[in-house]
C-alpha cells in the first residue's frame, strides 16, 4: 500500500475518532460549569470544577437510576432463566410441536414493539400492574426472551452430544446438567444475552413513559427528560445527570468489554 | 405395568415443561395482547367505556388520514439514511482501522468506537438537542466562527431541516443507527477473521487495496452487511425515541413517524381502537417490506 494511501487512511480515521468522541468531550467538560461559562466558549474548560453540579443533578437521579438498577437485574434474569430453560429443552429434545413452538417464540423479534404498545398498555392495566416494578420487568422481559432464545439455542447446538449421553449413562437429572454441564459451557453467550438485555432494559424510553408515573417507579430513560434546571445553573446541571446516568454502563463497559465485544462478534464469524 | 406407563408420559410431557416460563411470559404480554390489538382494530374504542363496533371504519380512515400516509413517507426517508448509514461508514472505519497493523492501537480505537453503545440513547438524543439549539448552539457557533453564518438557524425548529438535523445525529455515524459501532464491531471482526492465505493469494495477483475489498473482503462480509441492513430497516420504522424528545413530530408535522403517530393517537387523543389499526396496518407493512428485502437478499446469494 503506497505511503500517501497509508497516511490518507490514518488522518481520516483520526478525523472519525474525533467526531465521535467530540461531543462526549463537550458533554463532560460542560458539565463543571456554570451557564454563562458554557455559552461563552463550550469547548473550554471553566475556571473551576463545579462539583454543585453534580450534587445537584445526583438529587434528581439516583432515585430513577436506582429504580432502572432494580427493573434491569430483574429482566435480565427472567429472561436468562426463561431463554436457557427453554433452548435447553429444544437441544436436549425432539418432541412435537418444537419447531412450532421455537418459531412461536422467535416470530416475536419480526413484530415492532409499538404494534402492541396500546394492547400491552391496557393489558398492564387489566392485570393490575400498571405503575408497578413488575409492570416494567415483565413485558420488556417478554420482548427479550426471543433474542435470548435465538442466540443462546444457537451456542447450547455446538455442545457435544457425548457430553450428554455421558449425564444421560449416569442417570443424572436435568437439574443437574444444566447446572454442572449446560450452564458453565454457555457462559460466553449467556453474558452477551446479559449485555444485550441489559443495555435494552435501562434504557429503555417509551415503555416506562407509557406505564409508569411518579417517582417510585420513574425509570432513568424518562427521568433525564424531565431534569429541571434553574435557568442559572444552566446545563451544567444537566449534563453532569447525564454523565451520573451514563456512569453505570461506561464501568460494567470498562470491566466486560473484552466478553462484551467477544459475544457481539461471535455470532457474526459463524455467519 | 402402570408404573412404566406413568413414567413415560412424565417423559413426554417433561420437554414442554421447560418452555412454561417462557410461554407465560409470550402468551400474556404478547399474544394476548397482539390479539386484542387486532380485535380492538374494529373497534371506536377510548380504552374504558366506549367500546363500539364499527367494522373497517379506522382501515378505511388511515388510508385516507394526511397525517399518517405523510408519516409513512417521513420514516421511508428514515429508511433510506439508515440503510446507506450501515453499509457505509461503519464498513470504511473497519477498513480503515483493519489496515493498521499495530494491534495495540486497534484494540484502543475499536474500543473508542465502542464505547457511545454504552451510553444511554436518551443521553445522546439531549446532548444533540443542545448541540442544534438556536442561537447558541453549538453548531450554529460553529458555523458562525467559520464565516458560514447565512447557514446558521433552528435546526429543530425549521421544517425544512428538523428531520434531516434529528437523522444527523451521532455525525459521522447519523441517525444513531449505527452509532455505538455495533455494525463496525461486526465488520471489524468479520474482517479479522478473513483467512490470511486469501490476502496473500491475492497480493500474488497483483490486487491493489480496491482490486481486494471488492473481490475479497466484499463477499467475505455478505452475510454480515446483509444481516445489518435487515436490522437497519427493522429499527428505522420503528423511530420513536428521538423524535418523540426532540421535536414531537413537529414542527408542524414534518418529523412525524407512525410510532409516534400511533403513540399520540392513543395516549394523547385516546382513540386507542384507531391506533390499533395503525399498529396493524404498520405491522402489515413491516411484514412486506421484511419478506421482500429477505428474497432481494437471497437473489444476491445466488449472484456471486
Amino acid at each position: 500500500m503506497g505511503i500517501f494511501a497509508k497516511i490518507t487512511g490514518r488522518v481520516l480515521l483520526a478525523l472519525l475518532l474525533v467526531l465521535t468522541l467530540a461531543p462526549f468531550l463537550l458533554l463532560v467538560l460542560n458539565s463543571f460549569k456554570t451557564h454563562n461559562e458554557i455559552v461563552m466558549n463550550p469547548w473550554m474548560p471553566g475556571t473551576e470544577l463545579r462539583i454543585v453540579n453534580y450534587v445537584k443533578a445526583f438529587s434528581q437521579v439516583a432515585r430513577p437510576m436506582l429504580n432502572s438498577l432494580n427493573v434491569t437485574v430483574c429482566v435480565v434474569l427472567v429472561t436468562v432463566a426463561a431463554s436457557v430453560l427453554a433452548s435447553y429443552s429444544f437441544v436436549r429434545y425432539e418432541f412435537a410441536l418444537s419447531g412450532f413452538l421455537y418459531y412461536g417464540i422467535i416470530a416475536m423479534l419480526m413484530i415492532p414493539g409499538f404494534v402492541m404498545l396500546i394492547p400491552q398498555f391496557i393489558q398492564i392495566k387489566n392485570i393490575g400492574l400498571y405503575n408497578t416494578m413488575w409492570g416494567l420487568i415483565l413485558p420488556p422481559a417478554a420482548y427479550s426472551v426471543a433474542m435470548g432464545t435465538f442466540l443462546t439455542r444457537g451456542s447450547m447446538e455446538s455442545l457435544s452430544k457425548s457430553l450428554f449421553e455421558a449425564a444421560d449413562m449416569e442417570g443424572a437429572p436435568d437439574i443437574t446438567i444444566l447446572t454442572r454441564i449446560v450452564l458453565p459451557l454457555s457462559k460466553p453467550i449467556i453474558s452477551t444475552v446479559t449485555i444485550m438485555t441489559g443495555l435494552n432494559a435501562w434504557n429503555n424510553y417509551l415503555w416506562p413513559l407509557v406505564s409508569s408515573t411518579g417517582a417510585k417507579t420513574q425509570q432513568i430513560a424518562v427521568a433525564l427528560t424531565k431534569m429541571v434546571v434553574s435557568v442559572v445553573d444552566g446545563n451544567g446541571v444537566l449534563f453532569a445527570g447525564y454523565i451520573i446516568a451514563s456512569l453505570p454502563l461506561v464501568i460494567m463497559f470498562c470491566l466486560a468489554s473484552k466478553s462484551f465485544v467477544a459475544g457481539l462478534t461471535q455470532g457474526s464469524v459463524k455467519g | 405395568m402402570a408404573g412404566k406407563k406413568r413414567k413415560s408420559l412424565f417423559l413426554i410431557v417433561k420437554p414442554y415443561l421447560f418452555l412454561i416460563p417462557i410461554y407465560l411470559l409470550l402468551v400474556i404480554f404478547k399474544y394476548i395482547p397482539f390479539g386484542m390489538a387486532v380485535q380492538k382494530s374494529f373497534f371506536n374504542w377510548n380504552g374504558g367505556n366506549m367500546n363500539i363496533f364499527i367494522g373497517f371504519q379506522n382501515y378505511l380512515e388511515a388510508f385516507s388520514d394526511k397525517i399518517f400516509l405523510e408519516s409513512l413517507l417521513t420514516v421511508f426517508k428514515v429508511l433510506i439514511v439508515y440503510v446507506l448509514i450501515v453499509v457505509t461508514v461503519p464498513l470504511l472505519t473497519a477498513e480503515l482501522l483493519f489496515a493498521v497493523k499495530s494491534a495495540k492501537i486497534q484494540y484502543v480505537v475499536r474500543t473508542a468506537f465502542t464505547f457511545p453503545m454504552v451510553v444511554p440513547g436518551v443521553v445522546i438524543i439531549l446532548l444533540w438537542k443542545w448541540i442544534l439549539a438556536g442561537d447558541t448552539g453549538v453548531l450554529n457557533s460553529i458555523l458562525n466562527s467559520v464565516g458560514l453564518s447565512n447557514l446558521v438557524r433552528p435546526w429543530l425548529g425549521n421544517s425544512q431541516t428538523a428531520l434531516w438535523s434529528i437523522l444527523a445525529i451521532g455525525f459521522p455515524w447519523l441517525g444513531m443507527a449505527s452509532l455505538g459501532g455495533m455494525q463496525f464491531l461486526i465488520y471489524f471482526g468479520a474482517l479479522q477473521s478473513i483467512p490470511k492465505d486469501l490476502f496473500e493469494a491475492g497480493q500474488l495477483d497483483g490486487a491493489n487495496i480496491v482490486k481486494r475489498f471488492i473481490h475479497i473482503d466484499l463477499p467475505m462480509l455478505a452475510t454480515q452487511i446483509k444481516l445489518m441492513v435487515t436490522l437497519a430497516i427493522i429499527s428505522s420504522l420503528q423511530i420513536f425515541d428521538s423524535i418523540y424528545i426532540l421535536t414531537r413530530g413537529g414542527p408542524g408535522t414534518s418529523t412525524m413517524v407512525p410510532a409516534v403517530y400511533l403513540y399520540e393517537q392513543g395516549f394523547t387523543y385516546k382513540r386507542m381502537g384507531y391506533s390499533s389499526a395503525l399498529g396493524i396496518l404498520l405491522f402489515i407493512i413491516i411484514m412486506i417490506l421484511t419478506v421482500l428485502n429477505n428474497k432481494f437478499l437471497k437473489s444476491t446469494d445466488t449472484m456471486d
